[in-house]
């Protein structure tokens, strides 16, 4: 009886499966439709591009702050926050991500590499991660740097030591400006394919990572002055007009950071720390006129030097923005369009590193010239008037011979100013000279009330990287403290 | 295949009529009381050994001579006796026998069934009498505290249409919990949304893979099986009437302080007319007004005193220009929500004959929420019967649908335009009644503008009369009336389910069915915005905007089944074996505007300002598979339950896709070697025990599958060109090519005892669940330029105790007391290990309700499932916190808080009959245990909204009083430096915001732990003879009703914990509702 029902249910089954050639042969069942295995280089490459300011919700979720990080623009006082002081009172933050940016535009860049397609889109890619792990390390200290970006063979990637990320990097800018030929770049968002504009690009980068290192070796025969009168001397030459800015014009699809800051919220506004520089101490500095807007309307064309009180708390600000509607918006309202440029590395940035770079012997370059050079080219970039001969002659603009006593700090205050909106740029000329000099937020909350002076890394690490995240702490002063002091920053 | 098909059955019929001897008799055996077939009724011949029991149509065949009687006796049941007579036909009709439990049977995967005695698992069944006490619309909530081993976890009444989550003995997985297979008559619906109540037969609770390894993958986090009404025959017309209403009010809210007025500002600002401000104005020149534009309430104390209120500044209304005092308004936000009104109307007809039965319902509920303007308008037709062709050939279809149109804005999400604002940012004094009143409340703006009335407009001083909507529109916030009225929300599903059956039936112990199955449900739903939100507000954000989506989804199986029972001297066997061949396709089409509309209030999706976000999905996914089932039975002393299944899946390795699952278990019926003589007290006592493991699939949960999943890596496209450049992204997530799906193994043992002539039953269950490899993305660092990689980790083991109580405490003719209780202890579910191999001991990102700010959901290894962790107060080693300088608490990012499952949970059930005529039930259902975070609460007391934010210290001085004048927190810690103890009094705002400011959020954790009178019935059978209608109407009934009465006991006033909404907390609760309603239920 048994058997003739195994039997009979056997010849159900053979039935029931005639038609399937194998039980387990699903065909194309599982081909996925809604996406591709190829990969366009030019297209990662325009991703990572149109990432490489910050806050630009059309190219990713991971919103990335580069050459727009206003947390970095907070500690270096560029911006107030008007209604949620946070950061500007250096509340401790433990969820600053910065691995995520190599799995997104640093791992594309990668990509680009492995999927070597041209010699010319190497390069560039190598160009933009040197200058996105520049942004990580002046934040953070050590990073992945050697072991990144290696995949699963190196999941939990060891930091290296912020010396040999900045020498990795300036090496790399090196070899990638000499190894470019005539293969094509697409994707280029930045120099549309322009070989000549990424090696002045690289050689800038070169300089200005170099003259960040001035502190940790500040002789002329040291090596950050070798590599920066190495870069200056290349004949490939270096970003020394506007017109060879290196930016990211942006459109309706992918918007100006700052468009996208005030788009329905006003959080940000020009500190009063700026507007007190720009109005008083330089006596009136002419760019004031593009940096602070009175209204959050794009396109508006009114500016406004009020600005607002920083590192106060909530309600010391929001009765300053309640009284005085005008307040300072980061950008005059017409500076600040969907389709408006941002900077990512000026002529004006480069030119008066130059200037510093004279000041302390590095170079030989006319002093006076570079640094009033500079000075106009900022100027000229936010399309204000040229600099009056007043101006130049105020105290705290007029500098002396190379090396003159007061020289430093006002070449670092015309380095602060023209690095604006970059907050990271403020923060890393105020850490590295001392200049302008900055009063701690009155109202901070954290303990010691200082300015930090680095990011605390993530507490993400621990999760993934906790060996080698404890080991780059345990090597800081204090372990993994905004006021512990990163590698340059003596 | 037709040859095949001749020879199989050929076969079949030999083997049937091989067993054929002697004189058999047939037979029906029903209940006198709803006339349908009984099934495993035990058919007997007096004095002999052996006998036959009844199929699941109720029929028998048994040998028997002449002047022999038959015994047929069935547990709940009056025995009865027969004689054999000359006919070969017995028909009988059991009589029920009030004073005992009935005999449960518990309905399988696969339409199997199974006697309470032969069950080697504890399935629990619950009645959709019992289930349905007050008409509930929600399956979930009505099976809550009705099975042990069940934590149902709803969601406010207000929520309409949101889905509701069960748990079946504790969670697992990585994620928030996989939940259960919902199978209604055999068909797998996605969730239980679309079940009418008022459709169900009983329910079964399969728990875990011992009890549910026929159904395979999908079962592994259990099933709940439901098994719907079939048509019957009725004395009557067949026709019953079914009207409910249900009335609900908002019950539980936070605790709100009623001291302090909105804004920043303990002082009231004089108000200065100056020649720009409108004229109007000028009659307000010289008085007080509190701060508008920020939105919490650190405001001046309310004592009475005038002032301007936020209305008194637009033009246009009786309260233009003038003050009015500054009072306590303790219930607005009480009083924004409307009483929810559903009504629950059915009417269904419910016949058979000899050939057929038949059963149709429609229904209808209709609900108008409490958030106004929403409502959930569901329309349900089912249709059930089956038609016999001939002796050997039946036909059958259930053909269920569902029609739900929802409108609404139901959002309990942060800053929600209801609790979001009411509990988090809100002032305290704004009158509810003049809000609702205002709700239309025009400015013209700039540019022909319309600018709608918030409370929350900017501050006098700001007036600037070239830019009025810098005065007169919302700061953050519109009055939630306009809100609602303004941005509305609609989804509307339509959804068919059912099958198709083929049964052919070769002789009494064989049939085969195949069957056709399908679950087709589209939705369309759409979100308008329209542009006055975008003009009425100066930092919303709010953009006018269409979002609108359509969905569809099919699941298809085909099955072959066949089934055989048979009784072969002492022996019973029941086998059931077959293919389910399952598709399931699925696909989306969604589309926003972007950045606004550029034709105000014109809802298409090409009138969006910039490109339009455009997305598009779709997969689909296969399974084949083989099962068999077996029920081995000896005497009814000992029965042994095996079943296999393999299945194969599109979605795994095609070198690798198939999957065995399987179980075995026995019962054993000790009670029946015991002597009755001494052990009469025991009507019936059972051991059983089974195993079982079910292997999946690579789904996160369940099901679906994991289309795609594997072999993964791949790139998309974003919708948006820069200048023409495409950009791309590339993956972050790598797949282990020997990627599978997870295993679940479970093992029970449990004893069932019945007492007292089985007045009384006990039930306990001890079981035990592990579950390993689960197809998971485990983070590795993103340096390496990946985030995670999809492989195989983890174990979670977990095991626990079930009891189970029944019993008829008083049985006489005016008065039947009926209770049943249960109760589950969740020992242990623990993660034991999440992946040594990548060296990954934690699971983050699970569920948050303020991403990694506020504590949020993980699990760890070595501690239990879902773990509240994150930033809390630093404590030395005494459990003292330490204070800095100021007196605020220093942060500890790691502070581990404990897990969000509850240990305890249970219910109890009581039910009364009095007189005959009044029928009253009362279901408690409890849990004990487990964490939430409150994210309301913690912004609550930061924006001086909730009571704690206004009481007084312990010297009797009101908090936000200045420190220097006695007032103040009092803050108890040790120093951080020296590790001295310090005291501190911190003024509360300081105190509150500060908590904030240094990550300790201690105290915004709270308890899980409810004791709640869920459902209560009053019913009156209305006598119909008396009263001269019992021509035409055969019953009648009226019940009054109450959902969710009495909280009776909750460690946390400010929510209802059994309606938690996020698996970790709640970001902006909607409120805990209590209804009151009535159910008319009439039969003709």
């Amino acid at each position: 009886m048994k058997k003739i029902f195994i039997y009979a249910l056997t010849g159900l089954f053979l039935v029931a499966f005639a038609g399937c050639k194998k039980l387990e042969d699903f065909g194309q069942t599982n081909v996925d439709p809604n996406s591709t295995t190829q990969a366009s280089p030019s297209a990662l490459l325009a991703n990572t591009l149109a990432a490489l300011s910050g806050n630009n919700p059309a190219v990713s979720t991971v919103n990335p702050a580069f050459a727009y990080d206003t947390n970095a623009g907070f500690f270096g006082q560029y911006f107030s926050e008007t209604q949620y002081p946070d950061a500007s009172l250096y509340t401790t933050n433990t969820s600053r991500p910065f691995t995520i940016y190599y799995s997104s535009v640093l791992y594309d860049l990668q990509n680009i590499q492995i999927l070597n397609t041209s010699n010319n889109m190497n390069q560039v890619s190598k160009i933009v991660q040197q200058y996105i792990y520049w942004t990580i390390t002046d934040k953070f200290g050590d990073i992945p740097y050697s072991q990144a970006l290696k995949g699963i063979e190196f999941n939990a990637p060891a930091y290296d030591s912020q010396e040999s990320v900045y020498k990795g990097m300036i090496s790399t800018l090196t070899s990638a400006v000499a190894a470019f030929d005539n293969s094509g770049i697409s994707g280029d968002i930045m120099f549309n394919g322009d070989v000549a504009s990424w090696k002045r690009f690289a050689n800038s980068l070169r300089m200005m990572m170099a003259l960040q290192l001035s502190k940790r070796y500040p002789g002329a025969t040291d090596y950050a002055a070798t590599q920066f009168k190495a870069a200056l001397a290349d004949a490939n030459g270096y970003i020394a007009t506007n017109a060879q800015n290196a930016k990211i014009i942006y459109n309706t699809n992918f918007k100006n950071p700052l468009w996208n800051e005030y788009n329905g919220r006003k959080d940000l506004a020009e500190s009063k720390t700026m507007t007190d520089l720009l109005t008083t101490t330089l006596g009136g500095d002419a760019r004031q006129a593009a940096y602070g807007g009175a209204s959050e309307a794009a396109g508006n064309v009114a500016s406004s030097s009020i600005g607002v009180p920083y590192g106060v708390a909530r309600v010391t600000a929001t009765s300053f923005t309640d009284g005085n509607p005008t307040w300072a918006r980061v950008l005059r309202g017409d500076l600040r369009l969907e389709s408006s440029p941002y900077f990512i590395l000026s002529a004006a940035e480069v030119t008066l590193a130059r200037a510093e770079a004279a000041n302390m012997g590095w170079t030989t370059e006319p002093l006076a010239t570079v640094y009033a050079a500079g000075i106009a080219l900022s100027h000229e970039q936010w399309g204000v008037a040229a600099p009056s001969a007043n101006y130049l002659t105020n105290a705290n603009v007029a500098i002396g011979a190379a090396g003159a006593a007061g020289n430093l700090k006002n070449i670092a205050t015309q380095e602060y100013i023209a690095g604006y909106p970059n907050g990271l740029r403020a923060w890393n000329v105020y850490r590295r000279t001392g200049f302008p000099t900055l009063v701690p937020a009155p109202a901070a909350t954290n303990s010691t009330k200082l300015i930090p002076r680095r990011y605390t890394y993530p507490s993400s690490e621990l999760s993934t990287n906790a060996a080698n995240v404890n080991a780059a702490s345990a090597k800081l002063t204090g372990g993994n403290v905004q006021d512990a002091r990163i590698w340059w920053d003596l | 295949m037709k040859k095949l098909l001749q020879s199989l059955f050929i076969l079949l019929f030999i083997a049937s009529t091989a067993m054929a001897q002697d004189r058999t008799i047939t037979g029906t055996v029903t209940s006198t009381e709803d006339k349908l077939p009984i099934p495993g009724v035990s058919v007997k011949i007096k004095g002999a050994s052996g006998g036959s029991v009844t199929g699941a149509d109720g029929k028998f065949s048994i040998r028997a001579n002449n002047g022999t009687t038959l015994v047929i006796s069935y547990i709940g049941y009056k025995t009865k006796e027969i004689a054999v007579g000359s006919s070969s036909v017995i028909n009988a009709a059991l009589e029920t026998d009030a004073n005992q439990l009935t005999e449960v049977v518990v309905t399988g995967a696969y339409g199997t069934k199974t006697s309470e005695r032969s069950q080697v698992t504890n399935s629990q069944s619950v009645s959709g009498e019992k289930l349905n006490t007050i008409r509930s619309t929600n399956v979930n909530n009505a099976l809550a505290g009705k099975v042990a081993g069940l934590q149902v976890r709803s969601q406010s009444a207000g929520a309409l249409g949101r889905n509701t989550d069960v748990r079946l003995r504790g969670a697992s997985g990585f994620g928030t919990g996989s939940g259960a297979l919902y199978v209604v008559d055999g068909t797998i619906l996605p969730n239980a949304d679309d079940v009418n109540l008022d459709d169900i037969e009983d329910v079964s609770v399969l728990q875990g893979p011992a009890a549910a390894a026929l159904l395979g993958t999908q079962a592994a986090g259990g099933a709940i099986l439901i098994t719907t009404k079939k048509g019957k025959s009725t004395t009557g017309s067949g026709i019953t009437l079914n009207l409910g209403g249900l009335f609900e009010n908002a019950y539980i809210l936070p605790n709100y302080q009623n001291t302090y007025a909105g804004g920043n500002s303990q002082d009231l600002t004089k108000y200065t007319w100056k020649a720009t401000d409108p004229a109007d104005w000028k009659a307000l020149d010289g008085k007080y007004y509190p701060n508008y534009s920020d939105d919490s309430s650190w405001g001046p104390r309310m004592v009475g005193q005038e002032y301007i209120p936020w209305y008194a500044w637009y033009p246009g209304t009786e309260y233009s220009n003038k003050t009015a005092t500054l009072t306590p308004k303790p219930d607005n936000a009480k009083d924004f929500f409307d009483t929810g009104v559903t009504f629950n109307n059915s009417i269904s007809y419910s016949g058979s004959g000899e050939k057929y039965n038949l059963k149709m319902t429609y229904g209808n509920q209709n609900t108008k929420g409490l958030i106004p303007g929403s409502s959930l308008i569901k329309n349900t037709l089912n249709f059930n019967s089956s038609y016999d062709l001939n002796k050997h050939f039946t036909v059958s279809a259930n053909i269920n649908y569902v029609k739900s149109v929802l409108n609404g804005n139901i959002d309990d999400a942060y800053s929600n335009l209801t609790t979001g604002s009411f509990s988090q940012w809100f002032h305290r004094d704004l009158d509810m009644d003049i809000m609702k009143q205002l709700r239309g409340l025009t400015v013209p703006g700039l540019q022909g503008e319309t600018i709608y009335a918030s409370w929350n407009h900017s501050d006098p001083t700001s007036y600037d009369p070239s830019n009025p909507k810098s005065f007169y529109a919302g700061n953050y916030w519109y009055n939630p009336y306009t809100f609602g009225d303004l941005n509305t929300k609609l989804n509307q599903r339509d959804r068919l389910y059912g099958n198709l059956s083929f049964i052919y039936k070769v002789n009494n112990d064989l049939s085969f069915t195949a069957t056709y199955r399908k679950q087709q449900n589209t939705t369309f739903s759409e979100n308008r915005t329209r542009t006055e939100l975008e003009t009425s507000a100066t930092q919303t954000g709010l953009k006018a905007g269409y979002f609108t989506e359509n969905t569809y989804s099919n699941r298809e199986n085909y099955e072959l089944l066949g089934h055989y029972t048979k009784q072969i001297k002492d022996f019973s066997l029941d086998v059931t074996a077959g293919t389910d061949i399952f598709k399931l396709q699925s696909n989306y089409v969604n589309a926003t505007t972007k950045n606004g509309l550029s034709i105000p209030n014109l809802f298409t999706i090409g009138n969006s300002v910039d490109v339009p976000t455009v997305d598009n999905y779709r997969s689909v996914e296969k399974y084949r598979a083989l099962l068999a089932r077996a029920t081995v039975g000896y005497k009814r002393l000992a029965y042994i339950d095996a079943s296999i299944r393999n299945d194969w899946f599109s979605t795994l390795p095609s070198e690798n896709s198939g999957v065995l699952s399987k179980s075995i278990g026995g019962s054993f019926v000790f009670s029946e070697l015991l002597p009755k003589e001494s052990f009469g007290w025991l009507s019936e006592a059972k051991i059983r025990g089974s195993y079982g493991e079910i292997p999946q699939a690579l789904g996160t949960s369940s099901s679906p599958f994991g289309a795609y999943r594997f072999p993964g890596f791949s790139y998309g496209v974003n919708s948006l060109k820069f200048n023409g450049s495409l950009l791309q992204n590339t993956p972050d997530a790598l797949v282990d090519p020997d990627i599978r799906g997870a295993v679940a193994k479970s093992s029970e043992v449990g004893l069932d005892l019945k007492f007292l002539n089985r007045r009384l039953s006990v039930s306990g269950t001890y079981w035990d669940k592990t579950e390993t490899d689960y197809p998971r993305a485990v983070p590795v660092n993103g340096a390496s330029g990946f985030t995670t990689i999809l492989t195989n980790i983890g174990k979670i083991t977990s095991h626990g105790l079930e009891f189970q109580v029944q019993g008829i405490p008083f049985n006489t003719n005016n008065f039947k007391w009926n209770v049943s209780a249960t109760y589950a202890n969740l020992i242990s579910n623990k993660v034991v290990e999440v992946s040594q191999k990548y060296g990954v001991t934690r699971v983050t990102n699970v569920n948050n309700v303020w991403g990694a700010t506020m504590p949020f959901m993980i699990h760890e290894a070595g501690y239990e499932w879902g773990q509240i962790w994150g930033n809390g107060k630093k404590r030395n080693a005494d459990g003292v916190p330490l204070l800095d300088a100021n007196g605020h608490f220093v942060n500890d990012p790691n502070v581990y808080f404990g897990s969000v499952l509850p240990k305890h949970t249970g219910g109890l059930q009581n039910s009364f009959t009095i007189f005959n005529m009044f029928d009253v039930a009362a279901n408690i259902d409890y849990q004990f245990g487990g964490k939430f975070v409150s994210l309301s609460n913690m912004w609550g007391a930061y924006s001086g909204v909730t009571a704690r934010t206004a009481g007084v210290n312990d010297k009797g001085n009101p908090i936000r009083d200045k420190v220097a004048e006695g007032g103040g927190v009092r803050v108890d810690g040790v120093d951080a430096t020296s590790g001295q103890p310090k005291t501190y009094y911190l003024e509360a705002q300081d105190y509150y915001q500060g908590l904030y400011n240094s990550k300790t959020f201690d105290d915004y954790i709270y308890d899980l732990t409810f004791i709640k009178l869920r459902e209560v019935s009053i019913g009156y059978r209305v006598p119909v003879k008396k009263l001269g209608i019992a021509k035409f109407v055969q019953n009648a009934t009226f019940s009054i009703v109450a959902r969710n009465p009495v909280l009776i006991y909750a460690k946390t006033k400010d929510f209802d914990p059994s309606e938690i909404s996020a698996t970790s907390g709640e970001t902006s609760q909607l409120p805990g509702t209590r209804g009151l309603g009535f159910n008319l239920r009439i039969g003709f």
